[in-house]
Parts: C-alpha cells; structure tokens; sequence
C-alpha cells in the first residue's frame, strides 16, 4: 500500500515497552509515516518485536528467528 | 557409523547462518481456502508466479492477482493452512536446486530427493520458469541423439536439441521407446533426465528399476510426480526438470529430457485453472495451455559454439485416445514440436513393436544431423516402405499377383520385420548399418517369410563372434563404397546359408519365436 500516512502501526512485543523502546517505536514508525501506534502484548512471540505497517510486516521476533533455525535444521 | 561432531558442526552452521533473519516482507491473510486454492488479503506488492510462504512453512505460488485479494495454489498443507493464516512474500520465484549431484537421484519437482538417500549439495538454485534461449544463442541441429531404434534412426532421426513427440494411444510403447533411447545414451556422454508426470507410482517404480538394473541411473535423473501429488506440483514438475537440463546444457553439456506426459501435465493446469475460476474454453482447458507447452519446449535448444554448444533434446509424450491426434493436446503439441513419432495400437497388436508408423511420423530437423552411411541406405527403405505399403493396401483387392509384384510384396514385408525390434535391445550405429544393407539386398529372398526378425538377430550375433572387424571397418561418417557394401553381404550370405539348412530340421524355432512375442508384450508398457 503506497499510503501509509493514515494507518496504524501494529506493533507486538513479548512484554510491555518500557520508554525507551517505546520511543524508538515512535522514531521507527514515524519515518515509515505512521502516527498511530497500537500496542499488543503477546508473550508466545518470546522476546524481540514485530512491527506490521499495512501490508508490510517487520519482524524481529525470536521465535520466527527460532522457527527459521527449526526449518534449516531439519529441512 | 553417524558422526556426531559433524551433525553438531552442521547444526551451529546453520543456526549462525540465520543471524539475518527476515527483515521487511509483506503479508496478506488467508481468506479462502479449498481445494489446495487460497485467496489472501493483502499481499500488495507480490508478483506474478512469486512463491510465497503460509505460516507453518508451507510454500505457495502466486498465480491470479486482483485488485483486493491474490489467489494462490499450495504445493502442500493443504489440510494444515486455517483461515486468517499470514502468507509472506518471498520476492523469488519458484527455484530449483541444480548440480552434478542429481545425477542419479530421484527427486520431487522442488528438488527434494525422495528415493531415501542423502542430501543432495546444490551447486546453484535456478527458477523453474526460465526465458529459451535467444535465435542469436542457437545454433545449428548437427548432432544425432541415437534412441538405438533401428526403425527411429533410420527414417525419423533426432538430433541432439530437437523435439521431437512420441504420440500414441495408451499400451502402444511410447514409455517404452522413451526408456530405451535413455538406455542406448550409455557411453554417449548425455545427460538423461526423465520428468515424470501424474503418473501411476506403480509404473514409476518400474520405471526406475529398470533404469537401475541397467545401469542407466549413473548419467539420469528423474524428477517425479505422481498421480496422488497436487496439480501444482504436476504442474511444476516439467519446469523443474528443464532448469536441470538448462543448467547442464549452459555448461556444455548434452541433455536429453522425456516429458512423461504432458496430456496429464495439461489435466494438472486444468484443474489448477478451473480452481482458480479462470475461463475455460475447448475442452475445458484455459486459454493459454497452448503457452503452457510452447514456452516449455522452446527451451529445448542447441546452443551456439560461443555459447558452448550444450544441448536439450527434449521428448515430450502425448497420449491421445482412440487414435485421436486431432483432439485440443496432441494438435498442440504436435505444431510446437519438431515432428512426432506415431504408435498405433493395430501395429502394436499385429505384432509390430515398435509401433512406429512410419508415414505418419516425421522428423523435420534430424535429417541434417543424421551419419552418413545411415542417410545414404534410409532415403532408399523410406521409397522402398512407401511402394510396399501402397501396394499392400491395393492387393487387398485383387488376387492374382504376378510374380514380380510378389516379390516387392515378400521384400515389403521383410523391410518391415527388419524395423522390429526387441526392447532393450539397441542397436549401435554400425550394426544398423548392416541391418539396413543387408534389407535393402536381394539377399533378403533367401530368408523364409516371418523369420526376419530372429535372422537379423542372429547374424548380428554371429559377427559379433566371428567378424568383429567388419563392424570396425564401417564409417558410420562416411558412405558405404561397394566393396564393403559386398562385404556385408557376402558375411550376411554364408550366414543365411547355414541357417537356412539348419532352420529345414529345426522345428522348434516357431515355438521360440511365439515364446519371444509373449516376452515382449509383457515386457512393453
């Protein structure tokens, strides 16, 4: 989608943000043209973030990171 | 003995080389789902024919994109994927791992090895869907691909980067012919690679074995689908196959591919439009199955010295029902490809194997390529076929044959029981040449009526045991001069003579030669 500037960021953390990663959030989401930011809290994703803008989804979750390592391993 | 550091070694490997994991993508969610069909929502930038990965590591390919959804067929989980599901995009398309490892193996059409044995090492991962080579990269047909086929050599000869069909109904021998030219690339330093699709797992196990027990599977790979595999792998197998031939034919390399076959192949797209609610026109078929082959054999090409001058011979097989060549398919397939090898199933059942009809099948680019000495006799036996079968057919009418006609009536058929051949029993270039010479003589007179077959056998035995050097005196690349043409005979004649007198007290070799007939009609599939 090339209008990002009306949608809301979806952002999914293990646990709540503390300030300072909230606010890199912002800087994240800002310079990608969102001013919405919605939170949600999803312990099974075990640490780091997931960041979905529109279509476009950022993830640095250590549990896709593990199921990456999972499909190499076995593959 | 499984070593553990190495298993361990490999494990840290992989896990450090999944540091930079996935970065941006885009996603879409699953909206429908049925049939191995899923529709997604989002998705915005995917491409056509881009491969796209389900939650759960399932893989897809992108085929219909709309204005508000995307449609997609799955290679598998089709009974894992659930509603609402992410669907990332991966920004390739569908790729095939290729490398001299394939080589006999036997593989999925993603490149898995299914046959139990070890990983297979990908030397490079080409996309199954692969531009043909430019006219500029091609060059000229000058190679013979010999099948070992005496009546295929002969008078519809292929050459190396030709495409040539073998059309028929089923149980005339179209696997059969197909297997056997695999089998006679021994020694020839050409890349087999057998591309099964949505064929009986039975038949394939044949199939393979046989392969294996004769010692074919050291230069073939086969990429298999079978008849329980989704369309879309039916779908995708030829492509895979002709990446792995690409990438040997860009390295050099002689390549022969057997598309086994592509009227199942055009059931799979079918389906896999007809699911994807795509229009249907003549037979159901979409409107670009024409495209669907042609852009699969036009990549069958020789390439030009500069280029390395690999080749892909390819050998698609078409199944037509009840003789039908004028049905959707085979018309296709028969306009793309360089000419078609014709079984019929009345000269199967006559006794005639192979079934090859030799006035309905040609060969358009292969006669440039064909050995000298082989071109010089054949020109001959296709005019000499041509006046029997003419004759044959207006002799049916009359009764009273004078003695003349008589005889081209006996040398027809003669000509014809010569063209038999056992499978599995190629011939090479020389011991054709005697064949041929020897059919094309008065010699053939001699030969009591439906004893051809088992005489052209028997004298190439006996030369093998007893004259060994005329077959090194042949030069299959230059004509055949008089003196050894009379050579042939005169070897050919002392064997008839001997023969002819023994056959006088042996009764027995009517029995032998029934017993051989039900040896082949088991043996043809």
């Amino acid at each position: 989608m090339t209008n990002k500037h009306n949608i809301t960021a979806n952002v999914i953390l293990a646990r709540e943000p503390d300030k300072e990663t909230e606010s890199m959030i912002e800087k994240f989401t800002e310079a990608h043209g969102c001013k919405k930011i919605q939170y949600e809290i999803d312990p099974s994703i075990i640490g780091g973030i997931i960041i979905y803008i529109g279509d476009t989804v950022y993830d640095g979750s250590v549990r896709s990171r593990l199921d990456k390592i999972k499909n190499d391993v076995t593959a | 003995m499984v070593d553990v550091n190495a298993i361990g070694k490999t494990i840290v490997d992989k896990v450090q080389s999944t540091h930079g994991v996935s970065g941006e993508r885009t996603c879409g969610k699953i909206i429908y789902s049925g049939d191995g069909i899923i529709h997604i929502s989002g998705l915005s930038d995917v491409k056509y024919n881009e491969l796209l990965e389900v939650q759960g590591g399932f893989k897809a390919l992108a085929l219909n994109l709309e204005r508000d959804s995307v449609g997609a067929v799955l290679f598998s989980g089709e009974d894992k994927v659930r509603f609402g599901d992410l669907v990332y995009s991966t920004g390739k398309t569908v790729q095939m791992p290729v490398g001299e490892g394939f080589l006999g193996r036997i593989v999925d059409p993603l490149g898995d090895p299914i046959d139990g044995l070890a990983d297979i090492q990908a030397e490079e991962y080409r996309p199954v869907e692969f531009p043909a080579p430019a006219i500029m990269d091609r060059g000229k047909v000058n190679k013979p691909l010999q099948t070992g086929i005496l009546a295929i050599d002969s008078m519809i000869p292929i050459g190396r980067g030709q495409r040539e069909l073998i059309i028929g109904d089923r149980q005339t021998g179209k696997t059969a012919i197909a297997i056997d030219t695999i089998l006679n690339q021994k020694g020839e330093n050409v890349i087999c690679i057998y591309v099964s699709i949505g064929q009986k797992a039975s038949s394939l196990a044949k199939i393979i074995s046989t392969l294996r027990n004769r010692g074919a599977m050291e230069y073939t790979c086969v990429v298999c689908s079978t008849a329980d595999d989704d369309a879309p792998l039916q779908y995708l197998a030829p492509y895979s196959g002709c990446a792995l031939a690409e990438y040997f034919m860009y390295h050099g390399k002689d390549v022969l591919i057997v598309y086994d076959d592509l009227s199942k192949h055009a059931v799979a797209y079918r389906t896999m439009s007809l699911l994807l609610k795509r229009p249907a026109g003549r037979e159901a078929y979409p409107g670009d199955v024409f495209y669907l082959h042609s852009r699969l054999l036009e990549r069958a090409a020789k390439l030009s010295p500069e280029k390395g001058g690999g080749s892909i011979t390819a050998l698609p097989i078409v199944e037509t029902l009840a003789g039908d060549i004028s049905a959707y398919i085979p018309t296709n397939v028969i306009s793309i490809t360089d000419g078609q090898i014709y079984l019929e199933s009345e000269l199967f059942n006559s006794g005639v194997r192979p079934a090859v009809n030799v006035g309905l099948s040609v060969s358009r680019v292969g006669g440039s390529a064909q050995r000298t000495a082989i071109r010089q006799i054949s020109g001959q036996l296709r005019v000499n076929l041509a006046q029997y079968r003419e004759l044959a057919i207006f002799m049916q009418f009359g009764s009273d044959l004078d003695a003349e006609t008589q005889k081209t009536l006996n040398r027809g058929a003669k000509m014809t029981d010569t063209l038999k051949q056992r499978q599995y029993l190629n011939y090479s270039v020389r011991e054709m040449i005697v064949l041929l010479t020897v059919s094309q003589s008065e010699l053939v007179d001699k030969i009591p009526e439906k004893k051809m077959t088992a005489y052209n056998e028997g004298l190439l035995d006996y030369i093998h045991a007893n004259h060994e050097e005329l077959l090194e005196k042949i030069d299959p690349d230059k004509k055949t001069d008089d003196a050894l043409r009379a050579e042939i005979l005169s070897i050919a004649e002392d064997y008839v003579n001997c023969s002819v007198g023994e056959d006088s007290h042996q009764a027995q070799s009517d029995a032998e030669a029934e017993a051989e007939d039900a040896e082949i009609s088991s043996d043809v599939k």
